[in-house]
C-alpha cells in the first residue's frame, strides 16, 4: 500500500468520530480496533518469527493488572502506568522465552498455555503482592473519573476510539518497518526454517526474543488500554484462554506474518459474528463461535496464508515467489 | 487495489446501522448473558421477564401512557464485561429503551451500572449480589434483591436461631467456594461475619471446572467440621454434592449459596444427594404454602411453560413489575423521570412481592434495605423453608444435625496418605483413559488434537441420548459408541488432517493440524450447544458404589475407568507390536516416506490410528458418563490435563502416557490434600513446564526418530 493511500486511510478513519456520534458504534469500533491491535501485536511473536504462541493473555492480564495496580494504590498516572506495564509484559515474554524457544511448534503452544494458565491461576490465589491489594478472583474495579484525557478516561467515545487507533497505526507502522528490516529477513528465514537459519549465522534465540520482548510489551499496553476502557478488571477474562485462542485465530484468519493480515482477519470475523448476531437475534446463542471456528478450518485447509495472502495472490500471483509473506 | 474497498467494505458491515424504531410501546432494554457458559441461566431470566411483560400487555399495558405496552428489548453480553457496555450502548442509543434491566453477572453489572449512570437511564439490577455495585453512589442505579452480605447475615441468623432451638453449638467450620469473584467475595464476608468462636479448619478454593473433587472431599471428612459452608455453581455443585454423599460426609449443617440449588438441572443430576443440606434462594415456590396468593402466578406460569418457576426467573419477574410499577408512577417514557419514581418506590403488594421483603423500596445508595431471603431443606426430593420464621413452613423441623451425623474417628497418618494415592490412582487411571487417544494421534502423525475434548463431549451425548431413547445404561451401549466414534475419526482423518499432512510435509513440526483441530473443537462444541442448548445433563445409572478394604475407600466407577484405562493401553500396544497394522502405524510414525516406498498405504493407516484414538475416548465418555455431568464444554475439563499427560509421558509412548497419567493424578491429589485443590492445579503446570525444561534435548532426540 503506497504511504499516500495508507495516510488516506488512516485519516479517513481518524475523523470517522465526526460523523458518527453514536456511542454504541463507537464502542464497537473501539472493541473491533483493539482486537485489530492485539492480533497485530501477537503476529509479532506468532507470525514473523512464527512462535505459535497461545498464552498472550498472559501479557495483557499483565498489563492490565500492572498499571491499574499502579494507579489504585500508588496514584501512578495510567498512562506512565502503561510504560512500567509494557516493559513488565515484555519482560515476562523474555523470561518464558529464553527456556521455551528451545521448543518448537506444538510442544512451545503448549508450554505458553502452560504458562499463561499459571499466571492466571496465581493471581486469582493471590490477595497481596507486595504490598498491593491484588484481590485475588474478585477482581479490580477502578473508579469513574469523569472527563480526564491525562488520567487515560473521558467521557466521550470518540477518545478511545481515536486512542486505539492510534495504537493500531503504531502497531502496523512498526510491524511494516521491521519487516522491512534485517530482523524482519531474520525472522522470516527463522520461521521457514530454523536450522536453516541458524546455519546462515543468524543468532536465532536473540531474534526471536526481541519479537517476544515487543509482542509482549504490545499486548501489555493493550490490556491497560482494556482496563481503562471497560474500567473492570478480573484474571478469569484478562488471563483467560479464550482471550489468547482469539488473537492468535484472528491474526491467522487474516494471514500471520503479513502486516494487514491481523486487521483483515478481525474485520472478516467480527462482521460475520455481528452480522450473525444481528440477523439470528439471540436465537442463536453462541453461533459466533461456529463461524469462527469454521472460518479457520477454511482457512487452515484452502489457505495457508490466511485472507490477506489469498488477496496477494489473486491479485499478483505472477509475483508470488517474490514476497509471499 | 482490492484492499481499500475491501477494508470499507468491512467496515460498513461493522458499523451496519439497526434503524430504531420510536413507536408507541415503551421500551425497556435487558442485558443477559444469552452465550457463554452461564446462558442456561440467562435463559431462564428471559422467560421470567418475558412472563412478566406479557402478562403486563395482556393486563392493558402501561395505563398512565394510554394502555401502551411494554416491549422489552434484549442484549447478549456473552458473559463479558466489554460486550456488556457496547451492548448497553446498543439500548441507550440504538434502541432508545427508557429503562435497564440486568445483568446477572457482577462484573458485567458493574461495568454496565457505569454506562447507565453516565447516560442517565435508570437501571435496575438484576439478581447480582456484589456489594460493591451499590457503595459507588450512583444515582441511576436500584438494587431491589439482596446483596452477598445479607445473604452471608440471613445465614449467621440462622444458625444462631437453629443453636438456641436446639442446643446444639457448633465449634469449627470448613469453607469450600469456587475460585471467582463470586465464590470469593461469598468466602471473604463468611470468614468475616463468622462467630468469633467458630474456628475455621478449613479454607478452600477449586477452579470452576475442576475434574474431581475426592481429594478435597476426604480432606474434609479428616477435618471433621460441626459446619460446612460452600459456594458453587452447577457443574462442580453437581460432582461436589455427589461426592459429598458418596463418603457421607456428615456433619451439623452444610450450608450452601443455592446457586446450583437453584438450577433445575442440579436436582434432576443428583437425585436425593443433594438431600438435608440448607440453601438460599432469592424466591422459593415454597413461600407460596404461606402466601397463597402466589399460587395464580406460579400456576400460570406452569401452564405457559410446563415447567416451575426457577428462583431467577421469579426474580426477574419481579423487578420487571417494579420497573412497570415506577413507569406508571412517572407517567412518562422519559428516563429521568422514571428514576425519579423508581427512587420513590414503595411497594407492599403486587406481583413484585414475590420477592419475600415486606416491602421494596430503595434508600439513597438504590439499595432495598428490606432484604431477605429464604433458607431450604430438601428432605427426600422436598423443599421446605426452614428460615427465617416468617416464611418458614410451620410444620417443618428442620433436620439439624443432619440425619446419620456422628463424630467420626480420625483416621489414622498412614492410612490417610494411602487413601490420598488410592484416589490419586483412581483419577490418573481417568486421566489416562482419555490421554491415551491423544498420545496414539500424536505419536503417530505428531499432531496435537485440540478436538479430543469434543470427542469425549460427543461420545457423552451419545450416551446420554441412548440412555433417553431406550434406557440402556452407557455400559451396554459403549461398544456402539465407540464403533460410531471409530468411523467419526477415521473421516475427520481422510478429509480434513491427511490433506494438511500431505500439504505440509516438508515442515518439521506443522502447526496447522493443531489450528485445524482448534477450529473443529470450536464447531462441534458450539455445534452441540446450539442443538442441545447449555443445561448440565446427567444419566441416573443407580447408586454411587463404594468399596471399602479396611479403612480405605475405593469408588467402583473410577476403578472400572482404570480397569478400562489398562485395557486400552493392553490392546493398544498388542496392536502396535503384535499386528501387521501395527508394524504399518509404528512404520508410517518414524518415516512417512520410507513406509509409503515400502508399500504401505500411510494415510489409510493414520485414518485407522486416528479412528482408533476416538474409540478409546469413546470409551472413556461412556465410562464417565454415569456419574458426570454432560455439557457442551465438558471436553475442556480434560484436554488441558491431557496435553500435560501426553507431553510428560514422553510424547506419544503410550506406557509414558499412562504413567504420566497416574503420576499427574497422584501429584493433583497429594497437594490437594497438603495445600489445595487450587494449588494442585498450578502444581501441575509446574511439573509440566519444568520437565520440558529439563528434557527439551529428549523430546528432539524423539523427534528425530520420528
Amino acid at each position: 500500500m503506497t504511504s499516500v493511500r495508507l495516510a488516506a486511510l488512516i485519516v479517513f478513519a481518524a475523523s470517522l468520530p465526526l460523523f458518527v456520534r453514536d456511542a454504541y458504534l463507537l464502542q464497537v469500533a473501539t472493541l473491533t480496533l483493539l482486537y485489530a491491535y492485539l492480533a497485530s501485536s501477537w503476529n509479532i511473536l506468532g507470525g514473523f518469527a512464527g512462535q505459535f504462541s497461545l498464552g498472550h493473555a498472559a501479557f495483557f492480564g499483565t498489563g492490565a493488572y500492572v498499571a491499574t495496580m499502579l494507579q489504585l494504590q500508588n496514584g501512578v498516572n495510567p498512562w506512565m502506568g502503561m510504560l512500567v506495564a509494557a516493559a513488565v509484559g515484555g519482560f515476562l515474554s523474555v523470561l518464558l522465552g529464553v527456556p521455551s524457544f528451545r521448543l518448537r511448534g506444538p510442544y512451545y503452544s503448549l508450554t505458553t498455555i502452560a504458562f499463561a494458565e499459571l499466571t492466571r491461576i496465581g493471581v486469582m490465589n493471590t490477595r497481596q503482592f507486595l504490598g498491593w491489594n491484588v484481590r485475588g478472583a474478585r477482581g479490580l474495579l477502578i473508579p469513574s473519573i469523569g472527563q480526564a484525557p491525562l488520567r487515560m478516561q473521558s467521557l466521550h467515545k470518540a477518545f478511545y476510539f481515536e486512542l486505539a487507533l492510534a495504537l493500531l497505526t503504531f502497531v502496523i507502522g512498526l510491524s511494516a518497518w521491521l519487516k522491512r528490516r534485517n530482523l524482519g529477513h531474520q525472522w522470516a528465514a527463522i520461521r521457514e526454517d530454523e536450522q536453516a537459519a541458524a546455519c546462515l549465522g543468524i543468532n536465532v534465540l536473540r531474534a526471536k526474543l526481541i519479537a517476544a520482548f515487543l509482542s509482549g510489551a504490545l499486548t501489555a499496553v493493550g490490556g491497560v488500554f482494556y482496563a481503562q476502557l471497560v474500567l473492570y478488571i478480573d484474571p478469569a477474562r484478562v488471563f483467560g484462554l479464550d482471550l489468547s485462542v482469539e488473537m492468535a485465530v484472528l491474526a491467522l484468519v487474516g494471514g500471520s506474518g503479513t502486516v494487514w493480515g491481523p486487521v483483515l482477519g478481525v474485520l472478516a470475523l467480527r462482521s460475520i459474528a455481528e452480522w450473525a448476531q444481528w440477523t439470528s437475534g439471540s436465537n442463536f446463542r453462541g453461533i459466533h463461535l461456529l463461524l469462527y471456528g469454521g472460518a479457520m478450518m477454511v482457512v487452515v485447509m484452502a489457505f495457508p496464508r490466511g485472507i490477506a495472502g489469498f488477496r496477494w495472490r489473486s491479485a499478483r500471483s505472477g509475483r508470488l515467489a517474490e514476497d509471499p509473506t | 487495489v482490492i484492499r481499500f474497498p475491501l477494508i470499507a467494505a468491512c467496515l460498513i458491515l461493522v458499523f451496519h446501522p439497526a434503524i430504531g424504531f420510536a413507536g408507541d410501546d415503551v421500551k425497556i432494554g435487558v442485558v443477559l448473558p444469552l452465550s457463554g457458559p452461564v446462558s442456561p441461566t440467562g435463559a431462564e431470566l428471559r422467560r421470567g421477564i418475558e412472563f412478566a411483560a406479557d402478562e403486563i400487555n395482556h393486563d392493558g399495558g402501561i395505563r398512565s401512557l394510554g394502555g401502551a405496552p411494554l416491549r422489552v428489548v434484549y442484549a447478549d453480553s456473552r458473559g463479558l464485561p466489554e460486550t456488556g457496555i457496547s451492548e448497553t450502548e446498543r439500548l441507550i442509543f440504538r434502541e432508545r429503551v427508557c429503562a435497564l434491566l440486568g445483568a446477572f453477572q457482577s462484573g458485567v453489572t458493574m461495568t454496565t451500572t457505569e454506562v447507565a449512570e453516565r447516560y442517565r437511564v435508570p437501571y435496575v439490577v438484576l439478581v447480582s449480589v456484589a456489594p460493591s455495585i451499590t457503595q459507588r453512589g450512583f444515582r441511576y442505579t436500584f438494587r431491589p434483591t439482596e446483596t452477598a452480605e445479607i445473604d452471608t447475615r440471613v445465614q449467621m441468623d440462622y444458625l444462631k436461631w437453629i443453636a438456641d432451638r436446639t442446643g446444639l453449638r457448633p465449634r469449627t467450620v470448613a469453607l469450600v467456594g469456587e475460585n471467582s469473584e463470586w465464590g470469593e467475595t461469598s468466602i471473604e464476608l463468611t470468614k468475616r461475619l463468622l462467630p468469633p468462636d467458630l474456628r475455621v479448619l478449613l479454607d478452600e478454593r477449586y477452579s470452576p471446572g475442576t475434574a474431581d473433587f475426592t481429594t478435597l472431599v476426604q480432606k474434609l471428612k479428616q477435618a471433621n467440621p460441626d459446619l460446612i459452608f460452600l459456594a458453587s455453581y452447577v457443574s462442580d455443585g453437581i460432582l461436589l454434592t455427589q461426592t459429598l454423599a458418596q463418603y457421607h460426609v456428615r456433619t451439623m449443617a452444610i450450608l450452601t449459596r443455592g446457586a446450583e440449588h437453584g438450577d433445575p438441572s442440579y436436582k434432576q443430576a443428583v437425585g436425593d444427594f443433594g438431600d438435608y443440606q440448607t440453601w438460599m434462594v432469592p424466591f422459593h415456590p415454597a413461600q407460596s404454602r404461606r402466601q397463597p396468593w402466589m399460587e395464580s402466578i406460579l400456576a400460570e406460569y406452569r401452564r405457559w411453560y410446563g415447567t416451575e418457576i426457577t428462583p431467577f426467573a421469579a426474580t426477574a419477574y419481579a423487578d420487571v413489575y417494579i420497573l412497570k410499577d415506577a413507569i406508571e408512577r412517572a407517567a412518562s417514557r422519559d428516563p429521568e423521570r422514571i428514576r425519579a419514581a423508581l427512587a420513590s418506590t414503595r411497594l407492599t403488594r403486587g406481583p413484585a412481592m414475590l420477592l419475600p421483603y415486606p416491602v421494596i423500596e430503595f434508600d439513597a445508595q438504590g439499595q432495598n434495605p428490606h432484604t431477605t431471603l429464604p433458607l431450604i431443606q430438601t428432605v427426600r426430593g422436598t423443599d421446605y423453608i426452614v428460615y427465617p420464621p416468617e416464611l418458614a413452613d410451620p410444620e417443618f423441623r428442620p433436620m439439624y444435625p443432619m440425619p446419620e451425623w456422628r463424630e467420626f474417628a480420625n483416621s489414622s497418618g498412614a492410612a490417610r496418605w494411602a487413601q490420598v494415592v488410592v484416589n490419586g490412582l483412581l483419577n490418573g487411571g481417568m486421566y489416562a483413559l482419555f490421554a491415551l487417544g491423544l498420545s496414539l494421534v500424536f505419536g503417530v502423525m505428531r499432531v496435537v488434537n485440540f478436538a479430543h475434548g469434543s470427542l469425549l463431549m460427543l461420545s457423552m451425548f451419545a450416551a446420554y441420548g441412548a440412555w433417553r431413547v431406550s434406557g440402556l445404561s452407557p455400559y451396554a451401549v459403549a461398544p456402539l459408541v465407540c464403533a460410531v466414534l471409530f468411523l467419526f475419526g477415521y473421516w475427520i482423518q481422510t478429509t480434513f488432517l491427511n490433506p494438511l499432512l500431505k500439504r505440509d510435509m516438508g515442515a518439521v513440526e506443522p502447526v496447522s493440524p493443531l489450528l485445524l483441530t482448534l477450529g473443529l473443537a470450536l464447531v462441534l462444541d458450539s455445534a452441540i450447544m446450539l442443538l442441545f442448548g447449555t443445561e448440565y445433563r446427567s444419566i441416573h445409572a443407580g447408586q454411587n458404589r463404594v468399596l471399602a478394604l479396611g479403612s480405605i475407600n475405593i469408588d467402583v466407577r473410577k476403578l472400572v475407568l482404570l480397569a478400562a484405562a489398562i485395557a486400552a493401553l493392553a490392546f493398544l500396544n498388542w496392536v502396535l507390536t503384535r499386528t501387521r497394522l501395527g508394524l504399518s502405524l509404528r512404520a508410517a510414525a518414524q518415516d512417512r516416506e520410507a513406509a509409503s516406498l515400502q508399500g504401505i498405504d500411510v494415510y489409510r493407516t493414520y485414518a485407522v490410528a486416528f479412528g482408533m484414538s476416538a474409540a478409546t475416548v469413546a470409551l472413556a465418555g461412556c465410562l464417565l458418563a454415569p456419574f458426570y455431568y454432560i455439557h457442551s464444554a465438558v471436553g475442556l475439563v480434560f484436554l488441558i490435563n491431557g496435553f500435560l499427560i501426553v507431553v510428560l509421558g514422553g510424547m506419544g509412548s503410550l506406557g509414558g502416557t499412562f504413567a504420566g497419567a497416574l503420576l499427574v493424578g497422584i501429584v493433583e491429589a497429594i497437594v490437594a490434600q497438603q495445600y489445595s485443590p487450587n494449588v494442585a492445579q498450578a502444581a501441575v503446570f509446574l511439573l509440566f513446564i519444568g520437565f520440558l525444561l529439563l528434557h527439551p534435548e529428549g523430546l528432539s532426540r524423539r523427534r528425530r526418530m520420528a
